[in-house]
């Protein structure tokens, strides 16, 4: 009894469990005050995060797969709950980050500084967190709406905490809309897996073969509403909006951990298949290449440093389904190095982008705290005040970029490998892999551009405008996550060889049996050796320099200036490179995306010009000139329908007897 | 031999039923439409008690009474104090005229008998003719619903409609569950605090109670 106790899967539900019922003391307002049951439920959900990730890190050792029947009198049968290397990979980022965010909140959201907001945002997040623990546990479609349902909802109420300001509302409003839009496709979804396999209860693994039309239609379905969640592409529309103004501990955990739940909906989905044809691959290949170079071009141009990074989670969503592209046209050519390469890169992709994302989120987090303000333009000069947040947004920033010695590198690395694997193939699975390479590239270089411009504006130079001036470091309770989750971006990409094994198994679990028989080990792919030394050589190399940098500077005398001042006599802060005049090269490059509203400065001739000013703008382009016109033809076109809805009582109740009587007659044979 | 008089009492009594529910249709008064549904109630619990008396479902007695409690003595006093408290003693229109309604009513009666028909065939039970009456009862307390632009008379005709279904039930299956129709007694009621509540507020918020002006409650295009 006490060893099933023990158990990893008995953890895992233990911790769910826990972080559900965490929010719990702040319902009873007459049992302990506010900042008192915060402190309490933080520990509860701390203890769920641990609790959590060992039974997680115990299972993934062992790879074992336990089913859970809970036998209810609901229809639809029994609800079915199971543990499998695959729900494990996708619980490590749930337990951790939420871990995280909840340790931040303390700090970040205190009760004292947020007394009306508190209650709701930490009770929901509890559920949040254990409502995504429990969308990857379920093995039925059923509970997996169920769980799925509550995960959206709580995370609408967690977006619009701060409802009183109008463009919380909107987001959050949005938010609902494109939810439940995604919903929809899981209503058309789980009824055509059923036809399909007889059951509520998800099919065995490559079970169904993927030529019928019916299979098809499973695979839109899924694109829609996992693609959706997940924030690809043309259905992103939500994302930057609901992530810039829900709480930088919320971004952190939506952007971090609620989007994989998309990527994790559709790699089960995708699992269920065999026989997966080319055009599967191919379209979430280009999908995840259009997502990641729209998302990038999109964040050079934000001025709101969490709507940037918000694209930013676009774009690495984009690169996770290029690996998962990889790994279905790998299975069409059947290339077991490619399937393995692509969907290792995937999985180990949503782990890194949930750590680095997070990080930087929380990292924004303090740096609003700090500042006031989301507009890196009122910026600048925050890293003297705030050095250690500083620092931990340098190593987020690095390792969102790509580069090495941090985790970004070793999974993009994954990818490019696979993607390699696929251009020796021959026909148009080597076409589609040797467009994407480039794309891949593409992304990687527009991602460092962008992050050298947020942490050139935001953290170098000097305050641009006094009201805005970074007042204070923040506490340990904001600094600790953000330190491990730092930690976690250097021991993967300093030890990937300690991820490979787990990475391996995961990917066996999902892949179809060819892979497993062929008996290719992931260390042999990727050289993990190779990548470990480099990475210790350029750490060392970096601290070398930089000692080297010191002890010259402390030999020196230097007088202190303002940053670029650019030789003037008396330069202003104002005279800093600005965001949007950092960005004006590649935001006009992708103008024919990003359509960016620019207001010229007028009237600047002869000796005394009027004052005059400029502003861009880089607006949601995809929301603004493509739904939001198309949605308005669509209400017109509805409007004699409309009509039918009047509102005089009479004629509803008149509706009513008018069926009432056509459904006796139709009965009536 | 009591049985042949029980069914033949429950036969006239359903076709004074029915005259209720076109009385309720022509009348113009709202202090007569309350009288109506009254009488309406009375009949019900009339035909409830001989039905339970012929067919020895002695549980039927207590519908019975719980029907004159409720929708001879309750609900027409709860509707009288509301009409005295509204002042509103005057004629009302109707949107359809009076003729037409009955035409309409008759088109209704004709299609519920047609309806139960084949029902009439297979059921041997004492009440099997009567459930016409009730199904023509529901559709005619809608008909009222349809035509009529008063609140007052809107809720009448749901009342009417709920006294139909309760008719239908006794002449279907000898009458619900006990549990059930104590539910339905208790859902009324609150249904009749609730429209009591409501009838204040419409009528503070639009001066009327004239259901076509909470059109303007409808968001505009």
């Amino acid at each position: 009894m006490v060893q099933e106790l023990f158990a990893p899967s008995s953890l895992i539900l233990i911790a769910t469990l826990l972080a559900a019922i965490s929010g719990v003391p702040l319902l009873l307002p007459w049992l302990l005050p506010a900042a008192r049951a915060q402190l309490l439920s933080v520990a509860v959900l701390l203890a769920a995060a641990c609790t959590g990730l060992t039974g997680t890190v115990l299972l993934l050792l062992s790879g074992s797969t336990t089913l859970f029947e809970l036998a209810w009198t609901l229809p639809f049968g029994p609800a079915r709950f199971g543990v499998d290397p695959l729900s494990a990979w996708f619980l490590l980022p749930i337990f951790f980050i939420s871990g995280c965010a909840a340790l931040y909140a303390r700090s970040y959201w205190h009760a004292d500084h947020h007394c009306d907001t508190v209650r709701k945002v930490t009770f929901f997040f509890g559920v949040m967190t254990a409502s995504m623990s429990a969308v990857v546990l379920a093995r039925d479609g059923i509970s997996f709406l169920f769980a799925w349902e509550i995960m959206a909802l709580s995370a609408y109420f967690l977006v619009s905490a701060e409802d009183e300001k109008p463009e919380v509302n909107e987001a959050g409003t949005l938010y609902m809309i494109t939810t439940h839009t995604g919903t929809l496709g899981l209503f058309a979804l789980f009824p055509l897996l059923n036809l399909l396999s007889g059951s509520w209860l998800f099919p065995a693994p490559a079970s169904i073969h993927a030529s019928s039309g019916l299979s098809t239609a499973v695979f839109l379905a899924a694109l829609f509403a996992f693609g959706m969640k997940a924030g690809i592409m043309p259905l992103h529309i939500w994302l930057p909006s609901a992530h810039a103004n829900a709480p930088s501990h919320i971004s952190a955990a939506m952007s971090g951990v609620i989007l994989k739940i998309g990527v994790y909906g559709l790699i089960r989905t995708l699992s269920f298949f065999h026989d997966i044809p080319l055009w599967w691959g191919g379209s979430v290949l280009t999908l995840g290449a259009v997502s990641g170079v729209a998302g990038v071009a999109f964040a050079i141009g934000q001025h709101d440093l969490k709507r940037l990074l918000a694209y930013h989670s676009i774009e690495n969503i984009g690169i996770i389904f290029m690996g998962l592209g990889v790994a279905l046209v790998g299975q069409k050519v059947g290339s077991p190095a490619m399937m393995l390469l692509g969907m290792s890169g995937a999985l180990l992709h949503v782990l890194n982008h949930a750590t680095f994302k997070a990080l930087l989120f929380l990292g924004a987090g303090s740096v609003i705290h700090a500042t006031g303000s989301r507009e890196i333009d009122l910026m600048g000069g925050v890293a003297r005040r705030l050095p250690y947040t500083a620092l931990l947004f340098g190593i987020g920033a690095v390792a969102i970029c790509g580069l090495p010695p941090l985790n970004g590198f070793v999974s993009e690395l994954l990818i490019y490998l696979g993607l390699f694997q696929g251009i020796q193939g021959e026909g148009w699975a080597a076409a589609a892999a040797a467009l994407a390479a480039p794309a891949l590239a593409l992304v990687g270089g527009l991602a460092v551009a962008c992050f050298v411009k947020v942490y050139g504006i935001v953290f170098l130079g000097v305050p641009r405008a006094g009201a805005y001036a970074p007042r204070h470091e923040a506490g340990w309770q904001m600094l600790l996550p953000m330190l491990l989750l730092g930690l976690l971006c250097l021991a993967i990409g300093l030890a990937p060889g300690a991820v490979t094994r787990p990475l391996q198994l995961v990917s066996l679990s999902i892949l179809p049996a060819a892979v497993r028989t062929e008996g290719l080990p992931l260390k042999e792919l990727l050289p993990t050796t190779m990548i470990s030394l480099s990475g210790v050589l350029l750490l060392v190399l970096i601290s070398i320099v930089a000692v080297w940098y010191r002890r010259r500077l402390a030999g020196s005398v230097s007088s202190e200036t303002v940053t670029w001042g650019c030789g003037y006599q008396r330069p202003a802060p104002r005279m800093q490179y600005s965001a949007s005049s950092f960005a004006e090269m590649l935001t006009s490059i992708f103008a024919f995306v990003l359509k960016p509203h620019c207001h010229q400065p007028e009237g600047i001739t002869g000796l005394f010009p009027r004052t005059s000013r400029f502003f861009s703008h880089v607006p949601e382009a995809v929301l603004e000139l493509v739904y939001t016109p198309a949605l308005e033809r669509l209400y017109e076109r509805f409007l004699p329908i409309r009509r039918m809805q009047n509102g005089i009582l009479q004629q509803y109740v008149l509706y009513i007897l008018i069926t009432l009587v056509v459904l006796f007659l139709s009965d009536y044979r | 031999m009591t049985h042949t008089i029980a069914t033949q009492i429950n036969s006239l009594l359903a076709a004074l039923i029915l005259l209720s529910a076109f009385a309720l249709l022509a009348q113009r008064k709202i202090m007569g439409l309350v009288h109506i549904f009254a009488w309406q109630g009375l009949l019900l619990a009339l035909s409830t008690a001989v039905i339970g008396y012929a067919s020895g479902e002695h549980h039927l007695y207590i519908s019975s009474l719980l029907t004159l409690g409720m929708k001879v003595i309750l609900l027409p006093y709860i509707l009288y104090k509301l009409v005295h408290k509204l002042k509103i003693h005057r004629d009302i229109e109707a949107v359809v005229n009076v003729p037409t309604t009955m035409l309409l009513g008759i088109i209704l009666v004709v299609f519920s008998y047609h309806l139960t028909a084949p029902i009439r065939e297979l059921s041997n039970l004492m009440t099997r003719s009567t459930l016409a009456v009730a199904l023509a009862t529901i559709m005619l307390g809608m008909l009222m619903m349809v035509t009529r632009r008063h609140a007052v008379t809107q809720i009448l005709g749901f009342l009417a409609m709920e006294n139909g279904l309760f008719f239908a039930a006794t002449s279907a299956t000898y009458g619900m569950p006990m549990v059930v129709e104590l539910g339905v007694a208790l859902d009324l009621l609150i249904a009749a605090f609730i429209f009591g509540i409501f009838f204040f507020h419409i009528n503070t918020t639009f001066e009327s109670l004239d259901v076509e002006q909470m059109a303007k409650l409808k968001e505009t295009d």
